[in-house]
C-alpha cells in the first residue's frame, strides 16, 4: 500500500514550501508507505492531504512526526559505540561530572545503550543524562524501556560486540550477563530494561528546532543520530549552531552514520572519524 | 625454488595482539600463505576477521571448504569447524568432535599441514592456555619442518608454548619481534 | 593414536567397495581416514588389516561401519541466524502451502538438525503441514535418530543457540531426562526414513527445502558433484537448498543452477530449467 512516485515527489515539494523540512534526500523506501498510512488513518484523499498541509501548521508537524518514526536499536552501528567506548569516553574519565544530551532519542534504545556502556566503564554515577524528542508518544515508550524480544534479537549481537568484545584485542572478553541490564521474558516476548537504568535519565519533550535551549547547562556529549537528515540546509545550520552553543569547548558531537556537517557550521567543529569535536 | 611452502600459526589466549603485530609487519606480497588456527570462543563471534584486518597488510579470509591455498593471503580457521590442509593444496573443513576442547583445534591443522607440506612448512606456536598444538608442532618436527615457539617469558599465558617446548626440540624460541624479523627474511 | 598410511587406506577402500556399493574412494580423504582410525580404535581392531578382516567375516559389521562413518552433528540449532532466517522466510511458504510441504535432510545426517527444524515447526504450529524425509545409510542410524540423545556438551551449545533463535520457549521443554538427555521423539513421528546405499539412489522428489549442511565437506569434488546432482533433481523449481556457512557451491558444476537468496546465510533457490 503505497502512494505513487509522482505523489511522493509532490508531497516533498509542498513540504519544502510550507516548512523547513526537506525530505529530498530521504532514501527510505518506506516513506511512501507511511504517507499512505497517514491518508488511511485520516480517511483522506491525497489532494485533501496536500490542501491541509498548505494551511494547517500543526498538521504539518504531526505528519512529519508520523512519517519519520525512526527505527532504532540497542547499540545501533556497533562501530560508533566502539568509538565511544575506546576513544571518546576515556577522555572524560577524569571529569567530576559528565553531561550527555540525546537529542531526538526516539524510543530510547540509544539512551539505554549509553547508560549500559557508562556503567561498564564505572562512569554512570557521575553522568547526567537528558533525553529529548518532539514526540511525546515515543518518550513514554522510552521511559518504559520495554521492547519486543524476538523482533529485536539482534540487540543481543550488538550488545556482545560492544560490551563483551574488544575489536582491538580479541583476547579480551567480558562475560557480562544480559540480566545485569534487562530482563527477557520469552513467553510475553518482552525485553525490559531494569529500573536503575529507567530512572536515571530526564526524558523531556523538546523541539530541537524551535524549542528553548537549556539555559544553564552545557554538555560534554551530544548525540543526534538520524534526525537532521530530514532538515534542509538552513535548518541544519541552525541546529548545529544550537549544538555548538550547548557544548563545552572540545565537547563531542555524534551524528548518524551517514550524516555530516556541511556549510559554514563545519568550521566550528573538527571531524575525527565517527565524531566531531566542538572548537 | 623457495625453501618453504607455507607458514602455519597456532594461538589461543594472549595471542591476538601478537598476531596483529605479525600481520601488520608482513608485506602485502608475502610469498607464502599464512594459515592461522586461533582458538575462538564458542559464542558466535563474527567480527574476528574484521578485528584482525584492522592493521593487516595481508588480506585475511575465513576459507570455505575446498578453497585453494594461495600465497600472499592469511587464512583464519572459521568458527566451529576444524581446518584441515588437504593434498592438492586446498582446505577441507570438518565438524568432528572437539580436540583438546577446541574446534578449531590447532593439533588437527598442524597434523594435516605437516602431512602435506612436510619439510617445507614453518610452524609457530604462540601464547595460549591449554596444550592444543603441542602434539601438532611435534608432528611438524617429525616431518622435518621448521618449529618456532613464542618465548614463554613473553607470552601472556605461557601454558601452550611451554607444553610445546616439553614435547619437541624446537628450532627457535623467539620473541614477537624476532618472529617478525624471521618471517620477513623467509 | 593409530595413523593410517595411504596404502593402508587404499586397501580398506578396496575391501569396502568389494562389499558395499558406496563410493568410499570419493570421500574427502583426511576426514575419512580419521573416521577409519576412530572405528578401528573403538572396536579394538588394531590396524587396517584388522578392519578389513572384520568387514570380510562379519556381515553385520558393515551396518555398524556405515553408522559410525557419519560424523555426528555438533549441536542443535547450529548457526542460530540461519534458523532465524528460515523462520522468517520459509515459514510463510509453509503456512500458505496447500499440499504437504516436503523437506529432505540429505547426506548422512545424525538427526540434530531434523529435531531442530521440527521444534521450530511445532512452535509455529506448522508441524502437521510438513512431510520430512531423512536419509540413512544404516538401520542403526535410523534407530539412533528415533531415540535421539544429546551429550552434555551438545546440550549446552544447543540451549544457547535456541535462545538466539528467539522462540517463546526454552529448549528443555523438548528434552526428557531418560538415561541421558533425549529429545522428545513425538516431534518426528511422521518422518520418513530413506534408506540409501549410494549417494544418488532413493532420493525423494518434489522437495521444497533440502538441508545439506556440512555434508559436502566429507565428499571430494567428484562425490560432491554427484550429491548435488541428486539434490538438484529432488528439489522442485523454486525450492530451497541450505548448506553449511563455510561451504560453497562455487567448486561444483551445479553452482550455476542455484541462486543465492538475498541473505548472508547460505540459502539457495533452485533456478528454473536453463
Amino acid at each position: 500500500m503505497n502512494i505513487s512516485e509522482q505523489e511522493l515527489n509532490y508531497f516533498i515539494r509542498v513540504l519544502k514550501e510550507v516548512s523547513a523540512y526537506d525530505f529530498s534526500d530521504y532514501s527510505d523506501k518506506s516513506l511512501s508507505r507511511r504517507i499512505f498510512k497517514v491518508l488511511a488513518d485520516n480517511k483522506m484523499q491525497f489532494s485533501e492531504f496536500i490542501t491541509k498541509l498548505r494551511c494547517d501548521k500543526v498538521f504539518v508537524e504531526k505528519t512529519v512526526r508520523d512519517v519519520t518514526v525512526n527505527t532504532t536499536e540497542l547499540f545501533r552501528d556497533p562501530k560508533v559505540w566502539h568509538t565511544l567506548r575506546y576513544r571518546v569516553l576515556p577522555k572524560l574519565k577524569e571529569n567530576k561530572t559528565i553531561n550527555i544530551w540525546h537529542a531526538g532519542c526516539s524510543t530510547g534504545q540509544e539512551v539505554y545503550s549509553m547508560m549500559i556502556l557508562l556503567n561498564e566503564l564505572e562512569m554512570l554515577d557521575k553522568a547526567t543524562i537528558i533525553a529529548t524528542d518532539i514526540n511525546s508518544d515515543v518518550l513514554d515508550r522510552a521511559h518504559e524501556g520495554k521492547y519486543k524480544f524476538r523482533f529485536n534479537i539482534n540487540y543481543l549481537d550488538n550488545f556482545d560486540k560492544v560490551i563483551k568484545e574488544n575489536p582491538y584485542n580479541y583476547d579480551e572478553y567480558r562475560d557480562v550477563p544480559y540480566e545485569k541490564y534487562f530482563d527477557i521474558d520469552k513467553v510475553k516476548d518482552t525485553l525490559q530494561m531494569k529500573s536503575f537504568l529507567r530512572n536515571k535519565p530526564m526524558f523531556r519533550k523538546h523541539d530541537l528546532v524551535n524549542g528553548e535551549m537549556f539555559p544553564y547547562v552545557k554538555f560534554d556529549i551530544v548525540l543526534c543520530r538520524n534526525v537532521i537528515i530530514y532538515f534542509n540546509n538552513e535548518l541544519q545550520s541552525r541546529v548545529f549552531d544550537r549544538f555548538h552553543s550547548s557544548l563545552y569547548s572540545g565537547g563531542f558531537l555524534i551524528l548518524g552514520a551517514h550524516e555530516s556537517i556541511l556549510g559554514h557550521q563545519s568550521t566550528r567543529f573538527k571531524k575525527r572519524g565517527m565524531y566531531y569535536n566542538s572548537i | 625454488m623457495r625453501k618453504y611452502k607455507a607458514v602455519i600459526i597456532g594461538g589461543s589466549a594472549g595471542s591476538f595482539q601478537v598476531i596483529t603485530k605479525i600481520l601488520s609487519s608482513l608485506p602485502a606480497n608475502f610469498p607464502y600463505p599464512v594459515i592461522l588456527c586461533l582458538h575462538r570462543l564458542k559464542h558466535v563471534r563474527s567480527g574476528f576477521v574484521e578485528a584482525l584486518s584492522l592493521k593487516s597488510k595481508l588480506p585475511i579470509v575465513e576459507p570455505n571448504d575446498k578453497d585453494h591455498i594461495k600465497p600472499g593471503k592469511a587464512y583464519l580457521a572459521p568458527a566451529n569447524y576444524h581446518l584441515f590442509i588437504e593434498l592438492g593444496n586446498r582446505f577441507a573443513l570438518s565438524t568432528e568432535d572437539q580436540v583438546n576442547h577446541s574446534r578449531p583445534s590447532i593439533d588437527l591443522s598442524f597434523f594435516t599441514a605437516a602431512n602435506v607440506y612436510r619439510e617445507k612448512l614453518v610452524g609457530i606456536i604462540l601464547s595460549g592456555a591449554n596444550k592444543d598444538g603441542a602434539a601438532g608442532l611435534k608432528k611438524i618436527k617429525d616431518k622435518k619442518g621448521l618449529c618456532i615457539v613464542q618465548d614463554p617469558n613473553e607470552c601472556q599465558v605461557p601454558t601452550m608454548t611451554q607444553a610445546s617446548l616439553e614435547l619437541t626440540e624446537v628450532d627457535h624460541t623467539f620473541s614477537t619481534t624476532q618472529i617478525i624479523n624471521f618471517l620477513n627474511k623467509l | 593414536m593409530l595413523e593410517l598410511g595411504i596404502i593402508e587406506t587404499r586397501d580398506i577402500i578396496k575391501a569396502l567397495e568389494g562389499i558395499h556399493p558406496f563410493e568410499f574412494r570419493n570421500l574427502a580423504l583426511t576426514s575419512f581416514k580419521r573416521q577409519l582410525e576412530k572405528i578401528i580404535t573403538k572396536h579394538t581392531l588394531r590396524n587396517a588389516q584388522g578392519l578389513i578382516d572384520r568387514l570380510n567375516t562379519d556381515a553385520e559389521f558393515m551396518n555398524v561401519f556405515m553408522h559410525e562413518l557419519a560424523v555426528k552433528e555438533t549441536e542443535m540449532f547450529r548457526d542460530p541466524s540461519v534458523w532465524r532466517d528460515l523462520q522468517k522466510n520459509i515459514f510463510k511458504d509453509i503456512k500458505s502451502s496447500v499440499t504437504s510441504y516436503k523437506v529432505w535432510f540429505a547426506g548422512m545426517p545424525t538427526g540434530e538438525e531434523l529435531y531442530s527444524f521440527a521444534i521450530l515447526l511445532k512452535e509455529a504450529g506448522l508441524l502437521d503441514k510438513v512431510q520430512m524425509y531423512i536419509s540413512v545409510f544404516s538401520d542403526i542410524s535410523e534407530e539412533s535418530i528415533l531415540n535421539k540423545y544429546i551429550d552434555d556438551k551438545q546440550h549446552e551449545l544447543s540451549v544457547a543457540n535456541y535462545d538466539r533463535v528467539g522462540t517463546k520457549s526454552y529448549l528443555d521443554k523438548y528434552i526428557i531426562q531418560e538415561s541421558g538427555k533425549k529429545i522428545v521423539p513425538e516431534l518426528i513421528k511422521n518422518v520418513r526414513f530413506i534408506k540409501q546405499n549410494t549417494i544418488f539412489e532413493g532420493a525423494p522428489s518434489n522437495i521444497k527445502l533440502v538441508f545439506f549442511r556440512n555434508q559436502m565437506i566429507y565428499h571430494n569434488q567428484v562425490l560432491q558433484d554427484k550429491a548435488l546432482n541428486s539434490v538438484y533433481e529432488a528439489i522442485a523449481i523454486g525450492g530451497h537448498l541450505v548448506i553449511g556457512v563455510n561451504e560453497t557451491l562455487d567448486h561444483s558444476s551445479y553452482g550455476k543452477y542455484f541462486i543465492k537468496k538475498d541473505t548472508k546465510e547460505n540459502i539457495f533457490r533452485k533456478k528454473g530449467r536453463v
